[in-house]
């Protein structure tokens, strides 16, 4: 037992940082990713069109893309067509008309093919070579909470554990800071141990309302899996009991979906497998019209686009859906808004619904959800950030970097603090150098991974098959080797030379760019694609963080060798004179 | 977004950051090698934390209240960094920009409350 409370939670700090840092690193830095999941996936294509100079009015885009969709003949067939439309807004870089077909029996959802098209001309572009397929962001997206090479459901127990303890470690924190107001702005440079304690202390309260947000709202995503038996004490074991909880939920809480299942956040499966089997059961009885044919019986939509476009403003429509009349519903027109309104996560939300052939606007069920399903889907909504423009999602990756930071800084902390104790006993213990080797093989090794996988993207064969599983490979397989290196070295050495290579890594990355494609800073600044010049000018940023903390550690490093340097100087000359 | 606005938030939000810094003995020592008289003392944190509702008034003005809340945390973190930062690499600038700051923050807001936070 410590001597006060303040004690005990600076223990209790200390320990669940250390146990869960290295995990919550790999967490957070790939969760960081994913903030700019769309762009990091659009720079791993650097087949795709560049951001569209000329930006038409809706009416005339939506034109130029229905027409290839109603002429095309693979697209005939389609079970939903669907225009984006080129804006300023996220991931609206490009016109394009894409087109999903029916999923295969077992899959959840069909194929979908996608045509870009040229907003002056108002024809397809013409790709030199075909999109690549990537593992992008969304890899990264999911690693941060299924990991990878274990299955899903073991990694989200594991991540979940270290997110319980890291709520515990972020709150522990907040009692041990002992000056949190006083210590506010301060951080004391080259004081050691000092410079250190300030620089967690700032990183940690500087972003302290988004730390305790991202945890607590990361542990809600898969509520049931980390309190498996709630339900079924309360509803009994049977799936059918299972059920009956959830459309009670469901009725109660005037929700469609239920919070906690899982990243997607669907509906229970056992809802929607069995709506799959009643669309597919009618779907035999009664076949629909193909939309192709059914589209010559449509309204004028443009029409319904310009006047959307009208009542939302100009640029502020994101895409348009058209699916077809089928189980007695009448063929829709969906209109999407091009930005949210809502931090809550609710897919659809502000979408305007058009009965195809009659022009009528469907009315949205009317949304009188509890106030538990609002606070439940607000903290999934700002975990992920999806309602975040240009600058708030700028914000949410600098808070996501100084979360980084914090573990770095904190694991650091926990070696800097125990060296000297350490090296005045003279007992350099097996457990302190696991630790000091487990940091360097963390901190820089998943930085060089993480370079090693974007690298990946630009030298494997853009046609390999299987290509976007070599791209996580990389990943790991460079992660690996680096971690091998800094167990193999003494451990200042192993981090210069960890972060140097990490550094040169992230550096070269737009030079490898724009020897490998023509989606380079000259280009795309000189284009003003921004979203697509931003992913390398923070690869630039990144290896100068890097390569900044390669430096300090060569400092360090000379100092400490000039250090030993005198004193063994002043040990020869006093031997001398002894002698 | 509107530049303009994402002016206004900045420079008030650095505002809000330097005064309540400033308003604190060690770092108003630092800066002007000198303790602070109880009447700055009071005018920074006065002005430290008008700025930081101005900030807030801003951010709820270009993003609605929810996401307007979530804008100003963030904008928030970055100027305590910032600040931070500058406190212990280039002190003086903490309190230069800080006065180029509060006219700056100032007069955006009022052209913005003119124009009555339309883009256009």
């Amino acid at each position: 037992m410590k001597a006060s409370f303040r004690q005990s939670m600076t223990w209790l700090h200390t320990w669940t940082g250390l146990v869960v840092g290295w995990v919550l690193f790999f967490v957070f830095v790939t969760g960081t990713a994913s903030y700019a999941t769309q762009e990091i996936t659009r720079w791993m294509q650097p087949e795709r069109p560049m951001q569209s100079l000329l930006v038409p009015d809706a009416a005339t885009q939506f034109d130029m893309a229905y027409q290839q969709l109603r002429s095309l003949p693979q697209s005939q067939q389609a079970q939903s067509w669907t225009v984006n439309l080129a804006s300023d807004a996220r991931n609206s870089s490009a016109l394009s008309a894409s087109w999903t077909a029916a999923p295969e029996p077992g899959e959840r959802r069909g194929p979908t093919e996608t045509l870009y098209m040229d907003t002056s001309s108002g024809q397809p572009i013409e790709l030199a070579e075909p999109v690549r397929e990537t593992a992008g962001g969304r890899a990264l997206l999911r690693m941060h909470y299924a990991l990878h090479y274990i299955p899903a459901d073991t990694a989200i127990l594991i991540v979940g554990l270290c997110t319980m303890l890291m709520l515990v470690a972020i709150v522990t924190g907040v009692v041990a800071h002992k000056k949190i107001i006083k210590d506010f702005f301060t951080y004391r440079q080259q004081k050691g141990l000092r410079s250190w304690l300030d620089a967690h202390n700032l990183i940690s309260v500087s972003a302290l309302p988004f730390y305790l947000m991202i945890t607590y709202s990361g542990l809600l995503f898969f509520l049931y899996s980390y309190m498996p038996l709630a339900v079924p004490l309360t509803y009994g074991f049977e799936p059918e009991n299972r059920d009956a909880y959830y459309s009670e939920l469901m009725t109660q809480t005037g929700s469609g979906r239920v919070l906690g299942l899982g990243g997607g956040g669907g509906g229970p499966r056992q809802a929607q497998t069995e709506q799959g089997g009643r669309s597919g059961r009618e779907g035999r009885s009664v076949r629909p019209l193909p939309l192709g044919q059914q589209a010559e019986q449509f309204t004028d939509l443009s029409a319904l686009v310009a006047q959307t476009e009208e009542l939302w403003g100009k640029g502020q429509i994101r895409s348009v859906t058209i699916t077809p009349a089928a189980r007695g519903q009448a063929a829709q027109l969906q209109i999407t808004p091009a930005y949210a309104d809502t931090i809550r996560r609710s897919r659809g939300a502000g979408t305007l619904s058009f009965n195809a052939q009659t022009a009528q606007a469907i009315a949205a069920s009317p949304a009188d959800v509890a106030a538990a399903e609002v606070f439940g889907s607000s903290m999934l909504g700002l975990h992920e950030g999806l309602f975040a423009d240009s600058w708030l999602r700028w914000l949410y990756l600098v808070s996501g970097l100084l979360g980084c930071a914090m573990i770095a800084t904190g694991l650091v902390l926990w070696t800097v603090k125990r060296r000297p104790k350490l090296a005045k006993t003279g007992e350099y213990e097996a457990g302190h150098q696991l630790v000091e080797k487990l940091n360097v093989a963390t901190i820089a090794g998943l930085s060089f991974g993480l370079a090693a996988y974007f690298w990946a993207n630009r030298l494997i064969p853009a046609d390999l098959a299987g290509r976007q599983q070599w791209e996580i490979h990389s990943l790991f397989l460079a992660w690996g080797a680096l971690a091998l290196y800094s167990f193999s070295r003494p451990v200042f050495i192993a981090w210069r030379d960890s972060l140097s290579l990490a550094a040169a890594a992230f550096l070269l990355l737009p030079l490898l760019n724009a020897l490998t494609t023509e989606r380079h800073l000259g280009q795309t600044l000189w284009q003003q694609d921004w979203a697509l010049a931003s992913v390398d000018l923070v690869f630039i940023l990144l290896g100068l963080m890097l390569g900044w903390a390669a430096v300090k550690v060569q400092r360090k490093l000379g100092q400490t060798k000039h250090n030993t340097a005198t004193r063994n100087r002043t040990a020869t000359v006093a031997s001398a004179e002894v002698l | 977004m509107d530049l303009l606005l994402l002016f206004a938030i900045l420079t008030s939000a650095y505002v809000a950051m330097a005064a309540l810094g400033l308003s604190m003995d060690k770092h108003f020592e630092q800066v002007f090698g000198t303790e602070p008289k109880a009447f700055y003392q009071r005018l920074l944190q006065s002005a430290g934390w008008l700025y930081l509702l101005l900030t807030l008034w801003f951010c709820i003005q270009g993003w609605q209240l929810a996401i307007g809340f979530v804008v100003w945390f963030g904008t928030l973190t970055l100027m305590q960094g910032s600040f931070a930062l500058l406190l212990t690499y280039q002190q003086r600038l903490t309190s230069v920009l800080l006065w180029a700051a509060v006219p700056l923050a100032t007069l955006s807001a009022v052209l913005l409350w003119t124009s009555g936070f339309k883009s256009d």
